[in-house]
This record gives structure tokens, C-alpha cells and sequence, in this order.
């Protein structure tokens, strides 16, 4: 848990507290969540769900949820994993970049034979 | 209701040294004793002397200040070494009034290096009428200022309102916005009248509306009636100082801006409602609560789910998101959807736009802003800017909306790379409400989006220029989503757009980073950056915000 310098504890990330999203798509406990916890009818409810708590729980101990983690967008779960040195969830962001060799041969095997796939399989 | 007072050209009679003037504004010297008279003083109103003046001697005693009218002493004044403004009722005066002034003290040579016997300095002079239904600030408001979206006065520790009576005797609140720089509800306001004392308010950080019942202050009306005004005196627990604005030597209250007066109880309790829950919220939060009492203080919602740009911009994820949202895509949000949140949208300072569709196209928008008007909230959208017609334009003229406008591109082939070939027909659309808005109280706020990528790379200094041009209140850097498992890779407009491929690495964003402070300050456009999302202030340092 963060301390401020007048000792008020804070947790990692305000946004469970602070913050309510209820979209189409469903509800969004932060603007970087992937993942929705309750249809977006539910909104009245999913405020205090499981999930929610949950998230809020990790937070308050100081520490990412594992929602959170599941968010990799969150500049917050950036920071975390870069301080912790588990930059490779995080690709390019992390600076660990695939090997441009890789990336031609991923195309060649997976990318341009899906593409050649899907176009015939809608000419069909 | 505004501050409606008269202000009267003060006459100085003897006992002042000839004008000076320093470069930056004329000021005179007094002697032990002066006069000044006021000839077009209205009779049978309350009047109020305002002096702007001090003394350059801060190792003497302070001289204090006698103000008599028809020999009757009116006022003691201890006069400080800084230079500020003074306020002395004088109630009901009378046509052709003289007013004498006599100082318990002058400056001699020793502390002057002047051979004159130097009393204070004095800029202005002026007297004030308080009208009916009117105010007047007394000591302690700084000067108007800007904060490159609101005019507001800073408050010393503890600022003066004189209120005509009929202010109290018409209108059941008052209410003012308040933007206190501290975190936590720190910083507490006390409210007095006439010297009656009122529970203190925790403020907010950022800009909050207020409301205060006056029915809850014992009024003393027979002090009133003597003195044919009220005194309001507003203080805070906690000043600024130096430290929380380096630039900025004065030590701070809060700032404070559109103090009015009103009876709208529906309003008053509206308001007293969202401040109770912020500070339950705040305190659930400290306490680690998992299940809440309160709710949040920002609300997510979904206003449209259909977007003008098709096929979609190429970072979006647009069919999955869709799928996603299955029947709800054609579920219509309107007004009674937003008001249907109750709680929810009672306890929000603030809505936030998140849907993935343009929200200037729902079709009940109009309504939407009136009623976030009405309530007093902060609506936050993000537009591509393709429906800023004149239509939507004119709805969103003076309303208290942060509009973040998309583009990511300072030009045609770029914006065609992202989206498509308009480009030449947003532009002047966003001109014209950067210019339209000057009438309406600089309203919608416009923050010009740009997300670094690969693709935008070499356009961040005309963006710049571009925003310079539409007169935005900030460019906003946001970070293009991380997707670990995104396949895009689309092509368009020659360019082949793979989503991973335009992920800038760390070292890529440092660059872009500095590149923000400099333009920010060659451009005098003010930076956002979302990049820094849950840094406390401390620990914000890329891009500072700078500029304007």
C-alpha cells in the first residue's frame, strides 16, 4: 500500500473507487479494463460484485490484481512490470521487440496462408 | 447575478506628495495627515472605501491607519509592507462627503533614504457602492485570472464579502466554484456571517461546485440593519505556499470563481449530496473498503454505438468490439438513461464517454447536454471530429464539455493512412468552433488527441502548429492500446498498418516525450499526457505541462 507523506494509506490505483463504466459492451470497473464484469443491464449491482471486490481488495494490499494483469494497456500494470522486470508481458512496450526474422517467417506461415483462407473460402 | 458595484473618482486634497510612477503604475506618497473628497457619492446608499497602497519598509513598525468622516473615526488601519487592497465601510455618506486620513506615524530619512517625511503609498483610491441585491470582495481577493479555462481569484487565508441585504432576504443559498490544490480533503473552508460561524467544508481537488444554505447561519438582522450590509467571510484551514507553485511567491487559499446567489433547493440538496459521498468515497478508499457505501465520483458512459467512419479508423478494434456489445449496440441512450443511474449519476462530477462509436451523432444529444447542464456536470467525450457539423456545433457552444477531438495526423496522407480521405473538411470545422467558442465563455473545452505511433512519427511538430491554429486548450498524448493479441494489419492509403509493428517502444516515446517540451514551449500549446496516468503530481515528469 502507497503511503502519502501525511501516512493517509492510498491504493495502487484509485480507479475500482473512483470509477464506473457502464458501457455497451458491459461493465468496466477502469478505463484500461479489457474485460467486462457484468452485463451492461447489471450496473446497479455489479458495483459491489465479486469481481469488483476482488479487484479492490489487490489494490488496497498494494498490489495488481489479477485483472489488472490480464490489462496490459494500464500505464499502472506498465510501470508495475517494467519496476519488477517482467517486461516481456508487454512486447515492443517493454522494449523486447520479436526479431525481425521472425516476423517475416510468422507472416509467410501463418498471415499470408490465412489471408489466401479467407479469400477463398468468401469467393466460395 | 454578478458583482454590481459603482466605483466614484476619488478627488486627493492636501496633504499628498506629487504623483509617481514607478514604470509600472502611478502611486503618491501621503503625509501624516491627508483629505479627499468624493463629490458624486449617491446619498442613501452604502458606501465602501477601497485604498490600494502599503509601505516599502518592512524592517519598521507598521503605521496605522485613522479614517475619520466629519471628524467621526470610522476605521483603524494597521498598514502592512506589502502592497494590497484595504476595505473600509462608511456607510450612508452624504453628497459632497470629506474623508480625512491620519497616520500614528511617518517614515523618516533613517528608513527612507528620502528627505520628505513619508507616510504610506497609496495606488488608488476609490469608493464603492454597494448595490441592492449586489456584493462587493473586500480584503483578500487577489486580482481575476486565468486558468486557460476558467476566470477565478485566488483567496488569501481569509477573503471579505459585503452583501446588500437584499442578497440575504431574496435568496435562500449561495454558491461558488472552488479548485483547492490539495489531495484528500485537506483544505477546509469555514463560512461566517456577521460573524456567525458555519460548519467548515472539505474541498475537493479540482474545480467543484458548492452550495451553502443561508437559513443555516443565524443572521444578526439587527447588526445588519445598523450597518446596512452583511459580512461574509470565507477561510481556509491551509494556504498554498510557495512550494505548491514555485513560480508563484504569494501565499494562496483557494481559488474561487462565479460566486451567485440562488434558491433552487433541488440544486442545493443535489450538491451537498455529491460532496457528502465524495468525501465517503475518498475515505472508503483510505480504508481499503472492498464493499462501498459511496459511489464513484466519475461515471463511464456509453452515449452512441454507431460511428461515421467506415471502415473503421485501423487501430480500431471495431468488429470485435462490436460483437462484443451484441444487442446493446442498438440500445438507446438518451437523458432518462443517464438519469436513470440515480445514484450513480447523482454522486458524478464528471461523465466520461467511452463508447466505441461517435457520440455526436446520437440523436437525442441535445437533450443529453441540457441535462448535463442543467445538473452541473463535466462531460467528457471523444469525437472524430467528421460530424462537427453547424448543427452540433451550435449544441455544444458554451456547454462544460471536454471534447477531445482524434486525429492523430497534421495532414491529409496521414489521417488517410488512419482513416480516410476527409481531412480537408474537418479542419475548417474545428477552426470554426475554436473561434465560435470565444463567445461562449471559451466553451467546450478542446483537447486535440494525438496517439504517437509509427505512423504519425514525423507529424508531431505540425500538430503543434495545428493546435496552435484551432487555439486548443491542450494537446492530449495518449497511449495506443497494448494488445498482445491483436492480428490488424490493415492497408490503406498505400500504408500497410500493423497494430504491433506501431507500438513505439520505450525508448521511441522517451524521444517523443522531450520532443512535447519543446514544442509545447516554441508553440505555447499546453500538453496532457495520459502516458502518466496514476502518477501522483510528484512523480509526473514527462511531459511537464507547459505553454500558454
Amino acid at each position: 500500500m502507497k503511503k502519502r507523506s501525511d501516512e493517509v494509506k492510498i491504493p495502487l490505483c484509485h480507479e475500482p473507487w473512483e470509477n464506473y463504466y457502464i458501457l455497451r459492451r458491459g461493465i468496466v470497473p477502469c478505463c484500461y479494463g479489457n474485460e467486462v464484469i457484468a452485463p451492461m443491464q447489471d450496473w446497479k449491482d455489479a458495483w459491489n460484485s465479486r469481481p469488483l471486490q476482488e479487484i479492490r481488495s489487490h489494490l488496497a494490499r498494494g498490489e495488481l490484481s489479477p485483472y489488472c494483469l490480464r490489462s496490459p494497456s494500464c500505464p499502472i500494470v506498465q510501470r508495475q512490470l517494467r519496476e519488477k522486470g517482467l517486461n516481456h508481458f508487454l512486447g515492443s512496450y517493454g522494449e523486447k521487440k520479436k526479431p525481425q526474422g521472425l516476423i517475416i517467417l510468422n507472416r509467410i506461415l501463418f498471415r499470408i496462408p490465412g489471408k489466401i483462407y479467407n479469400f477463398l473460402k468468401k469467393t466460395k | 447575478m454578478g458583482i454590481e458595484k459603482e466605483s466614484v473618482p476619488v478627488i486627493f486634497l492636501g496633504g499628498w506628495y506629487q504623483e509617481e510612477h514607478d514604470g509600472h503604475f502611478p502611486f503618491r506618497w501621503m503625509q501624516k495627515k491627508a483629505s479627499c473628497s468624493f463629490p458624486h457619492g449617491e446619498e442613501g446608499e452604502e458606501h465602501i472605501l477601497k485604498i490600494r497602497g502599503g509601505h516599502h519598509f518592512p524592517g519598521s513598525t507598521n503605521p496605522i491607519l485613522s479614517i475619520f468622516i466629519n471628524d467621526r473615526e470610522i476605521d483603524l488601519i494597521e498598514i502592512l509592507p506589502i502592497e494590497k487592497d484595504y476595505f473600509v465601510p462608511l456607510g450612508k455618506l452624504q453628497k459632497d462627503g470629506k474623508i480625512i486620513f491620519k497616520l500614528n506615524k511617518t517614515f523618516d530619512y533613517t528608513e527612507t533614504q528620502d528627505q520628505r517625511d513619508l507616510g504610506i503609498l497609496v495606488r488608488t483610491i476609490e469608493l464603492l457602492t454597494l448595490k441592492e441585491g449586489a456584493y462587493i470582495l473586500g480584503e483578500g481577493w487577489h486580482d481575476l485570472e486565468f486558468d486557460d479555462i476558467y476566470y477565478f481569484r485566488w483567496t488569501d487565508k481569509r477573503a471579505r464579502i459585503f452583501l446588500s441585504p437584499q442578497v440575504i432576504n431574496e435568496f435562500k443559498f449561495f454558491r461558488f466554484y472552488a479548485d483547492s490544490l490539495f489531495s484528500g480533503f485537506e483544505q477546509k473552508l469555514s463560512v461566517t456571517l456577521d460573524g456567525k460561524a458555519w460548519e467548515a467544508i472539505p474541498l475537493l481537488e479540482k474545480w467543484s461546485l458548492y452550495s451553502l444554505a443561508f437559513e443555516k447561519i443565524s443572521i444578526n438582522t439587527e447588526a445588519g440593519n445598523q450597518r446596512n450590509y452583511h459580512e461574509l467571510i470565507l477561510s481556509v484551514n491551509k494556504s498554498q505556499t510557495e512550494k505548491h507553485h514555485p513560480s508563484n511567491p504569494r501565499e494562496l487559499g483557494v481559488k474561487i470563481r462565479d460566486l451567485e446567489f440562488h434558491n433552487d433547493q433541488d440544486e442545493h440538496e443535489n450538491l451537498l449530496y455529491f460532496l457528502h459521498n465524495s468525501l465517503l468515497n475518498y475515505q472508503e478508499m483510505c480504508e481499503g473498503k472492498v464493499v462501498l457505501t459511496s459511489y464513484p465520483p466519475n461515471l463511464g458512459i456509453d452515449i452512441y454505438g454507431k460511428c461515421n467512419i467506415k471502415p473503421p479508423c485501423v487501430y480500431c478494434e471495431w468488429d470485435w468490439m462490436k460483437e462484443a456489445e451484441g444487442d446493446n449496440v442498438n440500445t438507446l441512450v438518451d437523458e432518462k438513461t443517464l438519469e436513470g443511474y440515480n445514484s450513480f449519476f447523482r454522486s458524478a462530477r464528471t461523465l466520461i464517454n467511452c463508447s466505441i462509436g461517435e457520440p455526436l451523432l446520437n440523436p437525442r444529444l441535445d437533450e443529453i447536454l441540457k441535462l448535463t447542464e442543467n445538473h452541473h456536470k463535466i462531460l467528457e467525450m471523444a469525437t472524430n471530429g467528421q460530424s462537427l457539423t453547424s448543427k452540433t456545433t451550435e449544441l455544444l457552444l458554451g456547454k462544460n464539455i471536454r471534447l477531445y477531438v482524434s486525429l492523430d495526423a497534421a495532414c491529409k496522407e496521414t489521417y488517410a493512412k488512419i482513416r480516410n480521405d476527409r481531412w480537408d473538411s474537418i479542419i475548417p470545422n474545428i477552426i470554426k468552433l475554436g473561434q465560435e467558442r470565444k463567445k461562449t465563455n471559451n466553451l467546450p473545452i478542446i483537447f486535440m488527441v494525438f496517439m504517437p505511433m509509427r505512423v504519425n512519427r514525423n507529424d508531431l511538430e505540425d500538430y503543434f502548429r495545428l493546435c496552435q491554429k484551432i487555439e486548443a486548450d491542450s494537446l492530449i498524448l495518449r497511449p495506443l492500446n497494448f494488445l498482445s493479441n491483436t492480428n490488424i494489419e490493415i492497408e490503406r492509403a498505400g500504408y500497410t498498418y500493423n497494430y504491433q509493428n506501431e507500438l513505439l517502444t520505450q525508448a521511441e516515446l522517451k524521444e517523443v516525450f522531450l520532443e512535447c517540451e519543446e514544442f509545447s514551449q516554441t508553440y505555447g500549446v499546453r500538453v496532457g499526457s495520459q502516458f502518466e496516468f496514476g502518477l501522483n503530481e510528484k512523480n509526473k515528469q514527462q511531459p511537464t505541462n507547459t505553454g500558454k
